[in-house]
């Protein structure tokens, strides 16, 4: 999509367009603007914010419960659209609060001639085959961490990551297509091609995917209470962890260990820019 | 340098609007005000300091605003961005279905990829002015925005799928 179509699309989207203030408006930033030049100087801070609504406070009883249940102690945050119906909450990734939670620091290949395996497999590649590309596609990375695969799904000079708990759904995206520059990276170096997070609360996960040089044995990060064991293989590095940063940036150290047992270790933000 | 109220009062009014915009797209209507008042106070105690482009700072400063006023419970979600549910454009020739795919891709998206979509075509900002209002480098801002608009294409293109029509009619007995 270029983007001269984005922003074509987006427009209809906007909740907030532009266009001339209201007669309504006009009065209310013209009050404003009196009340903050009248007491900006005399308070030693600022007006404080209107109280939380009681909602909020229901839905960190539901974050506090699950804590309990042995998630990752982090910021965690509840969406109301994801107020649990029952057990399990479900995000738009499809990947239910119980699947994370089983979620293990260090992964297990990915056995595809098991129940989990091969459901798992056969989701990522019909839900990647909708993507970019022709041809036959390959897997690589593949890995379990507790009920959830993840792999990349090679086909055609496309690449995507995907993540799945082999129950019909799940959540994948592009990583690089045909069409992309070839990106290259040092030997005892990794780069980070893409990092995000999906859902919040306890249907939250980081991820973050790069290359690895060949020089390069292994990859971790330590994100404060947990360290996260990557899956390296075949020159690409993949990790997940659940709980999605609050910011939506990933941070903390990150540890290479190359072939010769030698190891540095770099804040993760120095490999994003 | 903001020496003056005149001065100030002259940044107050050139950015009143679209700071407004900018949290009416991201804040509860309820908080609104409040977010808008707190980011010119804070403005006006730094007005010695305020680039000369005070537009990201402001921005900057109200998305902080929003995320502290949710402090530990729905942090992320206070700086998720809103959409519309119906095409504002007053003469939008929008495809029902089409506007449906659109409003489900955005949905599905990470927080983290509406604000940098949002900081592209709604504010309109350029990728130094974004990345100041983010906090982070132009080239982070510029890998995030490639990959927000890679993922919300992969999310049209998959809501494209699910609605597409049986290529086989059903068998009648």
């Amino acid at each position: 999509m270029n983007d001269t179509t984005l922003r074509n699309r987006l427009s209809a989207l906007d909740a907030a367009p532009g266009g001339p203030l209201t007669h309504s408006e006009l009065t209310r930033r013209d009050a404003l603007l009196t009340a903050v030049l009248a007491t900006a100087d005399r308070l030693p801070a600022p007006v404080p914010a209107r109280p939380q609504p009681r909602t909020r406070v229901r839905m960190f009883g539901v974050v506090a419960g699950a804590s309990a249940a042995g998630l990752i102690a982090a910021a965690l945050v509840v969406g109301p659209h994801l107020l649990s119906h029952g057990g399990s909450e479900t995000a738009t990734s499809g990947i239910t609060s119980v699947q994370l939670s089983s979620w293990t620091g260090a992964p297990a290949p990915l056995d595809q001639n098991s129940a989990t395996g091969s459901a798992a497999a056969a989701w990522c590649l019909s839900a990647t085959a909708a993507g970019p590309g022709s041809g036959s596609q390959t897997l690589q990375n593949a890995d379990l961490r507790g009920q959830v695969a993840s792999m990349v799904v090679l086909r055609g000079g496309n690449a995507s990551y995907c993540m799945t708990a082999g129950t019909n759904d799940g959540f994948w995206e592009l990583l690089t297509d045909a069409g992309d520059q070839p990106a290259t990276v040092a030997a005892g170096d990794i780069t980070i091609e893409s990092d995000g997070s999906h859902g919040d609360g306890n249907t939250g996960f980081d991820y973050v995917e790069g290359l690895s040089g060949t020089d390069i044995a292994a990859v971790s990060i330590h994100n404060g209470t947990q360290t996260v064991s990557a899956t390296v293989e075949d020159g690409r590095w993949t990790a997940w962890w659940p709980n999605s940063h609050p910011d939506g940036n990933i941070g903390g150290t990150i540890t290479l260990t190359a072939t010769d047992g030698s190891s540095r270790s770099m804040p993760v933000s120095s490999l994003i820019g | 340098m903001i020496d003056t109220e005149a001065h100030f009062t002259e940044l107050y009014r050139a950015t009143y609007p679209e700071l407004l915009r900018f949290v009416r797209r991201r804040a509860h209507p309820l908080l609104v005000d409040d977010i808008v008042g707190e980011t010119y106070l804070a403005a006006w105690r730094r007005r010695d300091g305020l680039p000369d482009d005070a537009r990201p700072w402001l921005f900057g400063t109200a998305r902080h605003a929003m995320a502290n006023a949710h402090r530990g419970v729905n942090r992320q979600i206070a700086v998720a961005v809103r959409i519309a549910e119906t095409d504002p454009r007053q003469d939008a020739p929008s495809d029902p279905s089409d506007r449906l795919d659109l409003q489900a891709a955005w949905r599905s998206l990470a927080v983290r990829d509406q604000e940098v979509l949002a900081l592209h075509v709604w504010e309109d900002l350029d990728d130094r002015q974004a990345s100041a209002v983010l906090g982070c480098s132009r080239a982070a801002y510029s890998m995030r925005l490639s990959r927000a608009k890679r993922n919300l294409a992969n999310l049209i293109s998959r809501s494209n799928a699910n609605r597409a029509p049986a290529l086989i009619p059903a068998a009648h007995h």
